[in-house]
């Protein structure tokens, strides 16, 4: 540590970037409805929200499990040319705006669109304004996240316990299941916390893609941007929950995030 | 059964060709300096690495044959490995760690963990089954490890300096064990260290490996009463020179010529005891065939010996007492005259072991 007073042109804007965050904060706590809290959240409009979110993060992060988990062992294992480009475009929905990528799935998915015009009408197709919509949207977002967390798991363990396992007639089905997974274990459940996380707030993907009709594609953040203009009190309401939720994931994460990244 | 590889392969700078046998009768060790190539040896033979040329047979399975395309996975293989660094799964039990390589060939988890617990029990370490790796000694993960490869009853067992990562307080005990856990154990037994003492206390026969080549091989007495290396003439504490013999004179690659008693034609060591030399501070007379001058290099003190290394024309180390340590003020270092008589000169043809498989 340098000792001495630290200079006040440094300080100052510190303490105004510690504001910057703080007040909105500390507005969204005193603005929030203490007293009927638990009123609020099980009205109707609020709690359909949060069931649909629950359940599309959670498939979200499904989705992002089943697709992103295998894509991470070929990022981290298999060397085949391209890969660095592959690995590029995995990650780009996590610089992408969101409302462009909400654009660009209703050019793939939409009735017109690249897959939408021959698979429209599949049962289980993630038509746009769908309940599966909202799912395809926040898994497009939040998946490099998994993947991302994931691949460094993998790059980092030490590779010789499967060949351990395999001297012990483990196939590589085998291994993967009962040595790779559970070693890389820390890093996937970082990368699924951060997964969900991300999925529970994607807002601009959403309401491009799926729109914003209650019960079947309006999540906790398309539904704080109605219910701010109807019912601001709700709003507040329901962005407490997001941020109590975030600041869990913070906490759970703090050293992981900080090492895998 | 019997183990009987030819094979050979590159890695980085390492270039491995060798003819390994061995029979479930004796355990085998493979010593030779770091990096010689011993623990890719090991790794090729079980299948981690692939072998660029070559055929190896175990117990009548092809498991490499590179004209034949053949190459075994590892997990084909009837071979074990204890690695090391002994790599037990640190998320599961000893038990369960023991366990894994019986639940991958099929038994059942309740069979697996049953069998497990019996082969910890003989092992010695049946009290630590709950604890996971993270909690074991260094001995007491190296006898899980023996444990888990045991356990799958392997046609060829492989251990990779089984006793590297053990604390020198502990290390005779376990080499102890282990010496009795090999001797009690079925099928080939294989152990690669660089530790002359493991491989003398653990194995029948040892076989040399140096820079990729197998130099020697045979019973520990074979290898240590008649070098074929420099690396085992110094493990052993012995002079050892190569050359070319014409009736009673060896001549060395500098041009140096030894004075021997038996006459031998062409290739041949030479193998002299520190004890043959004498050191003298005048130029010594009379019949000592072999007379030349050096410089005196690093002294040690091994128990009531001295043991004095002396540059020249010819690298030699000789052994005298203290007393004559002192009286030739050897601590002073400079010239010294070495003397060799004739009949303190061991010579044996060089005959090199095993073929080349380099295609």
């Amino acid at each position: 540590m340098m000792k001495g007073r630290p200079p006040v042109g440094l300080v100052i804007p510190a303490v105004l970037a510690v504001a910057m965050v703080a007040l909105p904060l500390a507005g969204l706590l005193l603005r929030t409805p203490w007293s009927d809290l638990g009123q609020v959240l099980s009205s109707s409009d609020v709690r359909e929200a949060l069931m649909l979110s629950a359940e599309c993060s959670l498939g979200a992060l499904g989705v992002s499990l089943v697709l992103g988990v295998p894509l991470a062992w070929v990022l981290a294992r298999v060397s085949f040319p391209g890969r660095k480009l592959v690995r590029a475009l995995v990650t780009l929905p996590m610089v992408l705006p969101p409302v462009v990528a909400g654009v660009a799935l209703l050019f793939a998915f939409g009735r017109r669109g690249l897959v939408g015009q021959y698979l429209a009408g599949i049962p289980g197709f993630p038509a746009p304004f769908t309940t599966g919509a909202v799912i395809l949207a926040e898994a497009f977002v939040a998946m490099p996240f998994l993947v991302i967390t994931t691949e460094a798991g993998l790059r980092q363990m030490d590779q010789r316990f499967e060949e351990a396992a395999a001297t012990l007639g483990a196939g590589q089905w085998r291994r993967f299941w009962t040595v790779t997974l559970p070693l890389v274990a820390p890093s996937l459940a970082a990368g699924a916390a951060l997964c969900w996380a991300r999925a529970l707030g994607e807002f601009g993907a959403t309401i491009t893609f799926a729109g914003n009709l209650p019960g079947r594609t309006q999540t906790m953040p398309t539904a704080i941007y109605v219910l701010l203009e109807s019912n601001p009190e709700h709003a507040v309401a329901v962005s407490l929950v997001l941020l109590t939720v975030s600041l869990a994931a913070l906490i759970a994460l703090r050293e992981r995030w900080l090492g895998v990244l | 059964m019997t183990l009987h590889a030819r094979l050979a392969l590159e890695l980085g700078a390492l270039n491995l060709d060798v003819d390994l046998r061995a029979e479930t009768t004796q355990v085998v060790a493979v010593v030779g300096p770091n990096g010689a190539g011993k623990t890719t040896l090991l790794r090729a033979l079980a299948g981690l690495v692939p072998i660029s040329n070559g055929h190896v047979e175990l117990d009548n399975e092809v498991l490499d044959d590179t004209t034949a395309r053949i190459h075994l996975t590892p997990e084909a293989r009837p071979v074990a490995v204890v690695f090391q660094d002994y790599l037990l799964f640190p998320h599961l039990t000893a038990l369960d760690n023991v366990a894994y390589g019986l639940r991958s060939r099929g038994a059942s988890r309740r069979a697996a963990r049953q069998e497990a617990r019996t082969w910890l029990e003989r092992v010695g370490v049946a009290e630590q089954s709950i604890s996971r790796p993270g909690r074991l000694s260094g001995g007491q993960a190296q006898r899980v490890a023996l444990a888990r490869a045991l356990a799958t009853r392997p046609a060829l067992l492989l251990l990779d300096e089984p006793l590297a990562a053990i604390d020198v307080s502990a290390r005779a005990a376990l080499r102890r064990d282990l010496r009795n856990q090999l001797t009690g154990a079925e099928g080939i037994r294989v152990v690669v260290t660089h530790d002359p003492l493991d491989a003398m206390a653990m194995a029948d026969r040892l076989v040399v490996l140096e820079n990729g080549r197998i130099t020697q091989e045979g019973t520990l007495q074979d290898v240590t009463a008649r070098p074929r290396s420099p690396w085992v003439a110094q493990l052993v504490g012995l002079n050892l020179y190569r050359g070319s013999a014409a009736r009673n004179l060896l001549t060395l690659a500098g041009g140096h010529q030894i004075h021997v008693a038996a006459p031998l034609q062409g290739s041949a060591f030479a193998l002299v005891h520190p004890r043959g030399v004498s050191l003298h501070r005048q130029k010594p007379e009379g019949s000592p065939r072999n007379v030349w001058q050096g410089e005196v290099g690093g002294i040690d003190f091994a128990g009531d010996r001295v043991r004095v290394q002396v540059g020249g024309p010819v690298l030699v180390v000789a052994e005298v007492t203290p007393e004559s340590a002192t009286e030739l003020r050897l601590a002073d270092g400079g010239p010294i005259w070495v003397t060799i008589k004739a009949t303190e000169v061991e010579v044996y043809p060089d005959i090199a072991p095993g073929r080349s498989y380099l295609p």
